[in-house]
């Protein structure tokens, strides 16, 4: 099948699974908040008909083109890390340099929510779009190197190669540093639980606080949907991809990531938010360091394991 | 049924509340808290989010005045109404939701809605207000706030700026720079933000160079046990610590009065949250101590074991100074049950 035509199937996964996200996170509310489970209660619908309704708002002198760019940007941002994720035995963009791309896109997002964060015009949005700057100072190095290590061991950037490159044995099984720490990077990119402070309740909601109706659809749903794509791009990274028994490829593929998607959902509510300044410190101190030994370590397992 | 009256019924199935708390009438915020967590409902975090305005209880004038320019920043379909009693809360929310959905009173609504003030009292950070909604710290462009700020630092530089905002001021920031000050004016209505409380403070970046607290029509709380009170002030903690799970259980517990299972799975895990603690650590705490303290003092209180301490005013205007804007928003949540109950009329 001409891997263009998985372009639709990609983004209807994306918004399913995000819609699913949703719907997992509003079931752990109502059970927190000990209301029982009703199917009414927990559909995205009402909340989506809700922000389709209500009108744009706009503030004093906003920055119209930027603040709407990034408005869209994270929607856009997740869907082209899709783009290189496998599904089944195809592609949508088969890149050799699959890695990279995703890369790229998460450091588009420093740009995007910089410029929502500017665009709005408002003190606590700009301060908001500055801590995700500041945020992603301490996590972008640490996610860069967790995705050098599997790249390492396949000496690919491709993604279908590293798929290939793991065999029985999936990378996580030799880089769980890499892989956690890859996790935590998306869940940090995403601005999603412990992560979401440039978007927190203490700023009034920071980046997004001055977006409405259908602008903050956008947002929430970038969001969701970025969670997703980072879920997804772990499994060939260190999922060992479509890798298992019985099941055709692309089960496997979903199965493992809804796994990775149900940790992020969990954590969500469960973990406090991180103020940045202290984020930082355990970025420079702690994930650096460690990530690079990943690295070393992956290495010399290559090294070692040469013919 | 057309697609738009299916569209807009859907929309108010679960609006966005945005609590107004009242000074003097926290229990029927905490009613309507309760409410809204039982019914599934989110308490919205800005006017930006907000379909709902709901007074907790009749606002005074100086709160009033913020009421008017949050309703004024609320995109609309939009209803606002006031509950001056517990038992009226559930019909003030029906109502307001059941105007949401009247088709012809909301096109009416937005008909006659005038384009943005720019000279009205400003309120809070979350840019309720559009002229709020404007400071750009960068290219130093600031505006006059609200006229009552007798410090305001703001020169008129007699350049027109877009939306006839102003040219900002320099002010002296913490490592001895010449920065772009700003005069802002935080709160009342923040989430998780004490009742009637102003924080107007001067802003270097996102850094506090001056604060001071101005109290709005303070009335005394009603005499309340201190394990409720305790799990409110940890449940407004915990909200702004960004711990929703933690906030939630905190309110259910309160809703528990006290002591009971809920509350002893909260202050479980509460005890091992480190985290948390972790995140908290080194912040100014009423009564002095950090945050860290502060979270085990709150603890004991719920327990029984301990009192709550007494926070004043001045000593919150001089913790905040030095901390970022968001930083500062923690510090006063946790000041902000504590102060409600010991204002000064």
């Amino acid at each position: 099948m001409p891997d263009l035509l998985l372009a639709p199937l990609a983004l209807v996964l994306l918004a399913a699974l995000a819609s699913l996200s949703v719907v997992a996170d509003r079931a752990l509310v109502a059970r927190s908040a000990g209301r029982p489970l009703r199917a009414g209660d927990l559909s995205p619908w009402p909340d989506v008909a809700r922000l389709l309704v209500q009108r744009r708002r706009t503030t004093t002198a906003p920055d119209a083109l930027l603040w709407r760019t990034g408005g869209a940007g994270l929607l856009v941002a997740a869907a082209l890390m899709m783009a290189v994720v496998p599904i089944g035995d195809g592609v949508v963009a088969d890149l050799p340099v699959g890695i990279v791309w995703f890369n790229a896109m998460d450091v588009l997002l420093w740009a995007f929510v910089w410029t929502l964060g500017w665009g709005a015009a408002g003190a606590t949005s700009l301060v908001g779009g500055y801590r995700y700057l500041a945020q992603a100072l301490a996590y972008e190095l640490p996610l860069m190197f967790a995705l050098t290590a599997p790249a390492v061991a396949a000496a690919s950037l491709d993604v279908r190669e590293v798929v290939a490159a793991q065999g029985d044995r999936w990378h996580v099984v030799e880089m769980p540093v890499a892989f956690g720490v890859f996790v935590l990077c998306v869940a940090a990119f995403s601005l999603w639980g412990p992560f979401r402070a440039p978007v927190g309740d203490d700023l009034g909601g920071g980046a997004f606080g001055e977006a409405s109706g259908v602008d903050r659809l956008l947002l929430l749903a970038g969001r969701h949907a970025l969670v997703v794509a980072g879920a997804a791009f772990s499994v060939p990274l260190f999922l060992g991809g479509g890798a298992g028994p019985l099941l055709p490829d692309w089960a496997w593929q979903l199965a493992k990531t809804l796994a990775v998607l149900a940790v992020l959902v969990v954590v969500r509510r469960r973990l406090p938010v991180l103020r940045p300044e202290r984020f930082a410190e355990v970025g420079w101190v702690l994930l650096v360091p460690l990530t690079l030994l990943q690295v070393l370590v992956t290495s010399l397992i290559v090294l070692a394991e040469a013919p | 049924m057309g697609l738009s009256e299916r569209l807009s019924a859907a929309a108010v199935r679960r609006p966005h509340v945005l609590l107004v708390a009242v000074p003097g009438q926290a229990p029927l915020r905490w009613v309507a808290e309760d409410l809204l967590d039982s019914r599934g409902w989110s308490s919205a975090r800005s006017p930006a989010a907000a379909d709902v305005l709901l007074c907790c209880g009749e606002p005074g004038r100086g709160l009033a005045e913020h009421v008017e320019v949050a309703w004024d920043a609320m995109p609309g379909p939009r209803a606002r109404a006031t509950a001056t009693g517990a038992a009226q809360v559930p019909q003030a929310l029906d109502a307001a939701v059941a105007s949401l959905e009247d088709l012809a009173a909301q096109r009416r609504d937005a008909q006659h809605r005038v384009a943005p003030r720019l000279s009205a009292a400003d309120s809070g950070p979350g840019a309720d207000h559009p002229a709020d909604a404007d400071m750009d710290m960068e290219s130093g462009s600031g505006h006059e706030m609200s006229g009552d700020m007798g410090h305001s630092m703001h020169m008129d530089m007699g350049m027109d700026l877009p939306g006839g905002l102003v040219m900002a001021d320099r002010m002296q920031d913490r490592d001895g720079l010449r920065l772009e000050g700003l005069n802002l004016s935080l709160g009342p209505l923040l989430p998780s933000w004490p009742a009637g409380l102003r924080l107007d403070v001067g802003l270097t970046g996102d850094v506090l160079t001056h604060a001071e607290v101005v109290r709005l029509d303070p009335r005394p709380e009603p005499p309340v046990a201190t394990p409720e009170r305790a799990l409110d002030a940890l449940a407004s903690l915990l909200e702004v610590a960004g711990w929703s799970d933690g906030a939630l259980r905190a309110r259910r517990a309160r809703a528990e009065v006290g002591a009971g299972p809920g509350s002893d799975e909260l202050l479980r895990r509460l005890r091992r949250a480190r985290l948390l603690r972790w995140s908290l650590g080194r912040l100014p705490a009423p009564g002095g101590g950090d945050l860290v303290g502060h979270l085990d003092r709150l603890v004991a209180c719920v327990t029984g074991d301990a009192d709550l301490p007494a926070a004043d005013d001045d000593r919150l205007a001089r913790d905040v100074v030095g901390l970022d804007l968001g930083t500062a928003a923690l510090v006063v949540a946790a000041h902000g049950p504590l102060t409600r109950e010991h204002v000064r009329a």
